[in-house]
C-alpha cells in the first residue's frame, strides 16, 4: 500500500523543505516523509547509498522533485530514474518555481507525471501539494510490477 | 508581181509592162526574221526578269548586311554597355572579354583576350572554387542544363569578387565555346556576411534574455514565495497571541508580496511574448470572442453589461497570443465601465484596403488623450489602483502581439465618456513572419 511508503522530497532550499513539509502535515498523511538536499543525495536514497544506504527497503510512494538543485538537478534525477529498472515506475511530481518552457517539455518527454509551478501564494501552495501528492499518494495505483522488467 | 502601164508620145496607152520575181526565199527569210525577232524579245524579256531578279537579290543582300552589321552593332553596344560581365572561352583561349567583366577584375581587354585559357583561370578565379567552375564549364560543354552558381574571382588588386554566374554554350567562329555570365554579388555576401553576424548576435542576446527570465522566474519568486509561507505559518500558529495591530501589518506584508509576484510574473509573460515565434493558424474570431464573452460573464454576475457583438471574420493568426488579445481588452472594457450603472461593449470589425481592424468600444471611464501615447508602455497606467487595479502590463502585451502580427494598435477616447480600442490585422497572409 501507498500509504505505508515514504514521501521522498528533494530540494535544496531549507526554507523551501519546512513549508512543503509544512502543506504535507496539513493532510493527515501518515506517511513518513524522507528528504534529501540535492539531486545526488536523491539518488544514494534511492539506490541505498552514502548515509541512507541502510534505510529500510521500498521505493516512495511519490517523489517531489525540485529542479534548480546544485550538483545533480531535478532533470538528471528524473533522467536517472527513468532509466533505472527499480526505480522508474515511481510516481515522479515536479515541484518547482520555473514555469520555463525548455524544462517542462524536459520533462515531459522524460515521462513526468506531473509537473507543479510552486504559487507565491502559500495557500494555493498548500492547494497544489494537497491535490497532487494526495493523488499520487492515494488515488492513483501504480503500475503491476512486470512492468519492471520491461524497458 | 508588179505592173506598169506603158504609154506613147501623146499619152495614149501602148503596152503594159509586167515584171514577176520569185520572192520564196525572201518571204522564208522574213519568216526568219520575224521569229528570231520574236526570240530576241521575249530572251531580252528573260533577261529583264533576271535581272530584276539579280538587283532584288543584291537589295536584299545589302540588306541583310545592313541587318547584320546593326544587330553586330547592337551587339556590341549591349556587350559594352552591360553590368554585367560577359566572356566567351574554348578550353584552349579566351575569346572574348566584355568592359564590365574587365572592369570587375581590374585588367584590361589585352591582358585577357587570347590568353591561355587555364592560367586566366588559375589568376582570376578563387582556387577554392577553381574545380567547381572547371567541372560547371565540362558539363556545360557536354550539354548539361545548367544552373546559375556563385563564386569567387580575384581581382587584379587581390581582392575577393563575389560573382552568381550561369555559363551556355555558344559557336565562336568555326569554334564551340562557353559564354559565361556574371553578376558581381560581393555586396550582397557581405550584407548577408552582416546579417548572419546580426542573427548571430540577436541569437545570443535571446538565449541571455532567456537565462535572465529563467533566474527571475526562479531566483525572485522563491523568496516572495518564503515570506508568504511564513506570514501564513505565524499567523496559524502564533496569530491568536498577536496584537490586532500587527495582524493587519502581516496583512499588508502578504499583500505587497503577493502583488509582488504577480508583477514578476506579469513581466515574465511580456518577455515570453517578445521571444516565442509564432503559430499561425486560421482563427474564426466570431467564435473567439464569443466563448471569450460566456467566460467573461461568469466573473461580472452582478453587474448590468449590454454586449453588442457585430459580425467578425476569420484570420491567420497564433491563436492563444490572439486570444490573449481579445481577452485583455475585453477585461479592461469590463474593469474600466464598472462605476457605470449600464455598461455598454461593443465588439466590431471594419475594414480598409490592406487590413481587417477590429476594435472594442465601451462607454466607461475613459481618458484624456493627451496621455494615449502612455498606455501601451510596460507598467504605465492611466487611473490609480486603488481605482482600478492592475499591473498595467495588459495593453503592453497587446501592442507587442498584434505588432508581431504585422498590425497595429491605436485607441480613442474621451474622459469619463469611454475608450474605443482598435488593433488591425494585415489581409495578406504573410506566413509565420
Amino acid at each position: 500500500m501507498n500509504i505505508t511508503k515514504p514521501i521522498l522530497l528533494v530540494e535544496d532550499n531549507p526554507l523551501d523543505r519546512e513549508l512543503t513539509i509544512e502543506a504535507l502535515s496539513e493532510y493527515n498523511l501518515v506517511n513518513k516523509i524522507a528528504t534529501a538536499t540535492d539531486g545526488v543525495e536523491a539518488m544514494e536514497y534511492l539506490q541505498y547509498k552514502g548515509k541512507h544506504k541502510d534505510r529500510e527497503k521500498g521505493n516512495p510512494s511519490v517523489i517531489l522533485l525540485d529542479i534548480k538543485m546544485p550538483r545533480m538537478d531535478g532533470i538528471e534525477v528524473l533522467e536517472a530514474i527513468r532509466n533505472d529498472d527499480n526505480l522508474k515506475t515511481i510516481p515522479v511530481v515536479m515541484l518547482t518555481s520555473s514555469r520555463e518552457e525548455p524544462d517542462m517539455e524536459k520533462c515531459y518527454e522524460l515521462g513526468v507525471n506531473a509537473y507543479v509551478v510552486k504559487p507565491v501564494h502559500f495557500k494555493e501552495f498548500l492547494e497544489a501539494v494537497k491535490h497532487t501528492t494526495v493523488f499520487w499518494v492515494l488515488v492513483n495505483e501504480q503500475p503491476p510490477n512486470k512492468i519492471k522488467s520491461h524497458e | 508581181m508588179s505592173g506598169t502601164v506603158i504609154n506613147d508620145s501623146s499619152g495614149n496607152p501602148q503596152y503594159i509592162s509586167a515584171t514577176a520575181i520569185d520572192i520564196t526565199e525572201r518571204k522564208a527569210a522574213e519568216k526568219e526574221l520575224e521569229f528570231s525577232n520574236a526570240q530576241l524579245k521575249e530572251t531580252t524579256k528573260a533577261f529583264e526578269q533576271m535581272n530584276f531578279a539579280l538587283m532584288h537579290e543584291i537589295n536584299e543582300r545589302t540588306n541583310a548586311e545592313q541587318e547584320l552589321q546593326e544587330s553586330e552593332e547592337k551587339l556590341r553596344i549591349i556587350l559594352k554597355t552591360m553590368d554585367e560581365g560577359v566572356a566567351v572561352y574554348t578550353d584552349k583561349e579566351i575569346k572574348f572579354a566584355n568592359a564590365a567583366l574587365c572592369r570587375l577584375l581590374g585588367y584590361s581587354e589585352n591582358e585577357l583576350v587570347n590568353k591561355d585559357t587555364e592560367s586566366i583561370s588559375v589568376k582570376i578565379i578563387h582556387p577554392d572554387d577553381l574545380s567547381k567552375v572547371n567541372s560547371a564549364a565540362a558539363a556545360c560543354l557536354s550539354n548539361e542544363n545548367m544552373e546559375r552558381m556563385e563564386y569567387r574571382y580575384v581581382n587584379a588588386d587581390g581582392d575577393i569578387i563575389w560573382v552568381s554566374g550561369i555559363p551556355a554554350i555558344i559557336s565562336w567562329g568555326s569554334e564551340r565555346a562557353i559564354i559565361a555570365t556574371v553578376v558581381d554579388i560581393t555586396r550582397h555576401k557581405i550584407a548577408q556576411k552582416e546579417l548572419e553576424k546580426h542573427s548571430l548576435l540577436l541569437e545570443s542576446s535571446n538565449k541571455e534574455l532567456e537565462a535572465f527570465s529563467y533566474s527571475v522566474s526562479h531566483d525572485l519568486r522563491a523568496p516572495l514565495r518564503h515570506i508568504n509561507g511564513y506570514i501564513e505559518i505565524l499567523n496559524k500558529r502564533f496569530g491568536s497571541e498577536l496584537p490586532e495591530k500587527a495582524q493587519n501589518y502581516l496583512q499588508t506584508i502578504t499583500g505587497a508580496s503577493q502583488k509582488m509576484g504577480k508583477l514578476i510574473d506579469d513581466l515574465l509573460q511580456y518577455s515570453r511574448i517578445g521571444r516565442q515565434g509564432l503559430r499561425k493558424i486560421e482563427v474564426d474570431m466570431n467564435l473567439l470572442v464569443e466563448e471569450l464573452i460566456e467566460e467573461l460573464k461568469a466573473g461580472v454576475k452582478g453587474r448590468k453589461i449590454n454586449w453588442k457583438k457585430e459580425n467578425l471574420n476569420k484570420v491567420y493568426a497564433d491563436y492563444t497570443l490572439i486570444r490573449q488579445v481579445w481577452a485583455n481588452l475585453l477585461e479592461n472594457a469590463i474593469k474600466y465601465t464598472s462605476k457605470k450603472e449600464t455598461a455598454e461593449i461593443t465588439v466590431g470589425l471594419t475594414e480598409n484596403t490592406h487590413e481587417y481592424v477590429f476594435y472594442v468600444c465601451d462607454n466607461g471611464e475613459g481618458f484624456d488623450m493627451k496621455y494615449a501615447h502612455k498606455l501601451f508602455g510596460v507598467f504605465q497606467r492611466l487611473h490609480s489602483e486603488t481605482e482600478f487595479e492592475g499591473t498595467g502590463i495588459g495593453l503592453a502585451n497587446v501592442q507587442r502581439i498584434v505588432h508581431k502580427h504585422q498590425g497595429r494598435v491605436w485607441v480613442e477616447a474621451e474622459h469619463k465618456k469611454g475608450a474605443t480600442f482598435y488593433f488591425t490585422t494585415p489581409k495578406i497572409r504573410e506566413e509565420n513572419l
